[in-house]
């Protein structure tokens, strides 16, 4: 390939400046110079130089200020540059004038030893001249040259540190067409002068799609390399498209501000730029380092039949809005997907209408992380139209996945639901309506009913019990009340027959006449009752006939027939004495009080024998 | 010593497996149903209950065949069998709740339940005729007791009352489920004969007992009917020409009533059982 040298004049600044030149000269020299002789001079400048160093290339054309036409050969070992400086001059020497045009071209050379750029020939005008050979010698690079360049590559390897993007891939394989979720973080150092980041990172590698970017978490203070960095972080969703061995990298561009009089920040230390917020803004690229990742084929043994695509660590579970519903009524079927995986790339289950009902297609709907759509559950709902009524089975969904931890394929089932379809209504009994309400609060569910029971249970031999009336033990039991009450009779009638019954209702009534009596300070009516009480139960303890018509000293002369003491013999009549004093004398002088004499009298007929 | 204990042993094993070989035979045919119904036969399924039924009965038994006659949507069967399955358990809710599924599916109501037909059922006539004993004799013992033992006659005339009354009411409540008892043991439930399987038809209650005669009215499956009584106090039936018994019943509000044959109808309680 050739350097064509008018290729360089369509750069607008120096086909401007070059024409400036010629236009301005022109008209004093042209007259002159038509007498000079044209002759074209080449050399380098210097001769000699290190490989570190740079040299200029200068063909200098004497006695014409056109603009000359050729191409610059092409040296192996230089690099020659394409936008050469051109010098007009003119002069006087000795009385005669002298134009003279310098073109200088900068070169780096590539590689030590001596090269010669030969001769090549140029128009000027109508004349046509060749521009003699020149050659330049390459020196090795010395101590100083060694020590520039070290000090070059620091300054790179500083910048390359300064601003970076870091991608750590999860896994050395991946499956084809699973998601693995990461972030590409960003990292600026802070004393980089970054003004802004001009877009989102970008992904390299076609074997890869890449779910969307969105806003960049900001984390300041991160320290690396010994440095204090800002780093920004997209989290990311990584999809492996084609099978095989693929790289991938991230890129990204951002502002940087650099002082006006630099070119570049790759060329100068701007991290010691003294115009920082001054300077001129300039596009900086940033690229991760590449990474290589093997993408593996499915498995195609033991491959499920219901799988989809679905790859990750999946569980599943299924419900329904309703389990009792009347016929034609719509129910709601959702089947949940819960765990990692390329939910972005998972299809719906397959779910077929049968005869007992018709399903629509599902509608999605994502929870999780939006953006990665790694992790998360997705939900599928299906709308299920019963057909007939009765007690239906809502189908099974088989739903696979290939887990590419495990390596394997995995098959789950949604649960059986089983759905009660009612008939529908027919009409309308006002009646029922509390009872229903009574019902729906005690109701079983569906899934409940209809079950099969495993056990016999208790066998009988005749579904109705026997009627109690037809039991013989029912009637023989009834024989222990009626002997209750045969006994009660007889015992009730033997009582009153013996009399037992009377003197224990005359004794009563008497105990009760004395505390009335106690209770209304009545000692008239306490002694005659004491009087009667005495003589009644001393009457039919000995069994007196009439013990009512008993007189004091007969009550003495039973008492002493039964061996009783003396003592209580006195004390009985000394009672008899008081009462009949009570009752005929009026006597009322008493010292001991009734309840007393209540306890004595008590005691005493307790003694008797 | 060692002989005499083999001996024992041997003799206990024997017993053993004699008591369980001898009484399991509706037990075999009970697992032996609940297999084949597993196994998704659910014809043969109800073949082995129903034998099974003819041993014996039990709760459990009546649930799975009335669950199978469902699943065959054969409902007035059902129905049948689930009333059968709560004789033998009043208080099991799921087979409440299956029979009153069983009911809507065979587009009937519920029989509605009132505080009479909870409280005086056949199932309480028991209960019921306990309560009047214990009223009765307690009372007449308490009763003489005041007689003999008590001087109030006040007392004795207001128990007396109170006795007299609690007696009536005790045998009126006696009365009633007794009566209940009676139309259990005569109610049936109507259901399409074996060999036919037409579920959109009804099942007409004739005028007279025959084919031939036309419906006084029609009634679905499932519903239940009281077979009437003859002055004899005995089931009012007729045999025809063809071998075939018809029955005269009326539903149990009285509204309907007609002949039916008798293939027509399963017996809640069988009267030749």
């Amino acid at each position: 390939m050739k350097n064509t040298f008018f290729s360089h004049f369509k750069l607008p600044m120096v086909r401007l400046i070059i024409t400036f030149l010629v236009l301005s000269h022109f008209p004093c020299f042209i007259c002159h110079s038509q007498g000079q002789n044209l002759r074209v001079e080449s050399s380098f400048q210097p001769p000699s130089i290190t490989l570190s160093n740079n040299s200029v290339y200068k063909v200098i054309i004497h006695g014409s200020q056109e603009n000359p036409q050729g191409s610059l050969p092409q040296v192996p070992g230089l690099i020659i540059s394409n936008s050469p400086q051109t010098f007009r001059s003119a002069s006087f020497r000795n009385g005669v004038p002298s134009v003279r045009l310098e073109i200088s071209f900068q070169v780096k050379p590539k590689k030590m030893g001596k090269h010669t750029i030969p001769s090549w020939p140029v128009k000027i005008g109508s004349n046509t001249l060749q521009v003699p050979s020149s050659t330049i010698e390459v020196l090795a690079p010395n101590q100083q040259d060694k020590i520039r360049q070290n000090a070059e590559e620091k300054q790179k390897s500083e910048l390359k540190e300064a601003c970076f993007i870091e991608f750590t891939k999860p896994r050395s394989f991946l499956f084809e067409g699973e998601t693995v979720s990461g972030s590409i973080n960003l990292y600026i150092w802070d004393r980089l002068p970054v003004s802004r980041i001009e877009r989102a990172p970008q992904k390299d590698g076609d074997a890869f799609s890449l779910t969307e970017l969105g806003q960049p978490q900001e984390k300041r203070n991160q320290s690396k390399y010994n440095k204090s960095y800002t780093v920004f972080s997209w989290p990311i969703g990584l999809t492996a498209a084609i099978a095989g061995k693929h790289s991938i990298t991230f890129n990204t561009s951002i502002r940087v501000r650099v002082k006006s009089r630099g070119n570049s920040p790759f060329a100068s230390p701007f991290h010691n730029d003294p115009f920082f917020g001054f300077g001129r803004e300039e596009s900086l690229k940033v690229t991760s380092e590449l990474q290589n990742i093997t993408v593996k084929s499915l498995p195609v043994i033991n491959r499920p039949k219901s799988f989809n695509g679905a790859i990750g660590s999946l569980s599943t579970r299924s419900t329904v809005d309703n389990d009792r519903v009347s016929l034609g009524d719509p129910v709601r079927f959702f089947f949940d997907i819960e765990g990692q995986g390329n939910f972005s790339a998972m299809p719906a289950p397959i779910f077929e209408s049968n005869s007992d009902f018709k399903i629509g297609p599902p509608a999605f709907s994502f929870a999780g992380n939006e953006l990665t759509k790694h992790q998360g559950k997705q939900r599928f709902e299906y709308i299920l139209t019963p057909l007939n009524p009765g007690l239906l089975k809502i189908p099974v969904i088989h739903f696979s996945y290939f887990d590419p931890i495990q390596e394997k394929y995995f098959t789950l089932n949604s649960s059986e639901h089983p759905l009660r379809v009612d008939p529908g209504e027919t009409w309308i009994d006002t009646t029922r309506g509390e009872l229903e309400v009574e019902e729906r609060s005690n109701s079983i569910p569906t899934a409940d009913l209809f079950q099969t029971e495993n056990e016999p249970g208790k066998w009988v031999h005749e579904i109705q019990k026997t009627i109690l009336l037809n039991s013989s033990i029912f009637w023989a039991a009834q024989g222990i009340p009626f002997i209750c009450v045969c006994g009660l009779i007889f015992y009730g009638r033997k009582r009153k027959r013996t009399g037992k019954d009377i003197f224990r209702q005359k004794q009563t009534s008497l105990k009760k006449q004395m505390k009335e009596a106690i209770e209304y300070k009545d000692s008239t009516l306490f002694y005659r009752a004491t009087r009667e009480r005495i003589r009644l139960e001393i009457g039919s303890f000995y069994k007196y006939g009439n013990p009512s018509s008993l007189s004091n000293n007969e009550i003495s002369s039973l008492l002493k027939n039964g061996n009783n003491e003396e003592s209580l013999i006195s004390q009985i009549q000394e009672i008899l004495h008081i009462s009949d004093s009570h009752e005929f004398a009026e006597n009322e002088e008493f010292s001991q009080s009734l309840d007393d004499q209540l306890k004595k009298i008590n005691g005493l007929l307790k003694k008797i024998r | 010593m060692k002989l005499t204990i083999k001996l024992y042993c041997i003799f206990i094993c024997a017993f053993i497996l004699r008591s369980q070989c001898a009484g399991g035979q509706e037990d075999r045919l009970f697992y032996d149903a609940v297999r084949t119904e597993a196994a998704g036969d659910l014809d043969q399924a109800i073949n082995l209950y129903l034998e099974a039924s003819t041993l014996s009965h039990s709760a459990n038994l009546h649930g799975n065949l009335a669950n199978l006659y469902f699943k065959k949507e054969q409902y007035g069967h059902s129905i049948l069998h689930f009333r059968k399955a709560l004789l033998l358990n009043p208080r099991d809710t799921e087979l409440s709740a299956n029979l009153n599924f069983a009911y809507e599916m065979a587009k009937m109501p519920p029989p509605m339940q009132s505080f009479a037909s909870n409280y005086f059922s056949a199932n309480f006539l028991s209960f019921w005729i306990i309560i009047c004993a214990i009223i009765f004799w307690t009372g007449l013992l308490i009763l003489f007791y005041i007689f003999f033992f008590k001087t109030s006659k006040k007392t004795f005339l207001y128990f007396t009352i109170c006795w007299v009354i609690s007696c009536l009411l005790s045998c009126f409540a006696a009365c009633l489920s007794l009566q209940q008892q009676s139309e259990l043991y005569r109610e049936v439930i109507v259901h399409f004969p074996q060999t036919e399987n037409n579920h959109s038809k009804t099942i007409p209650l004739r005028r007279f007992a025959g084919e031939s005669n036309s419906a006084n009215t029609n009634i679905l499956p499932g519903e239940s009917l009281i077979i009437r009584l003859g002055n004899d106090g005995v089931s009012k039936s007729h045999q025809i020409a063809n071998g075939k018994t018809w029955y005269l019943a009326n539903s149990a509000d009285g509204k309907k009533k007609g002949w039916i044959r008798e293939d027509e109808f399963g017996w809640i309680i069988d009267p030749n059982s």
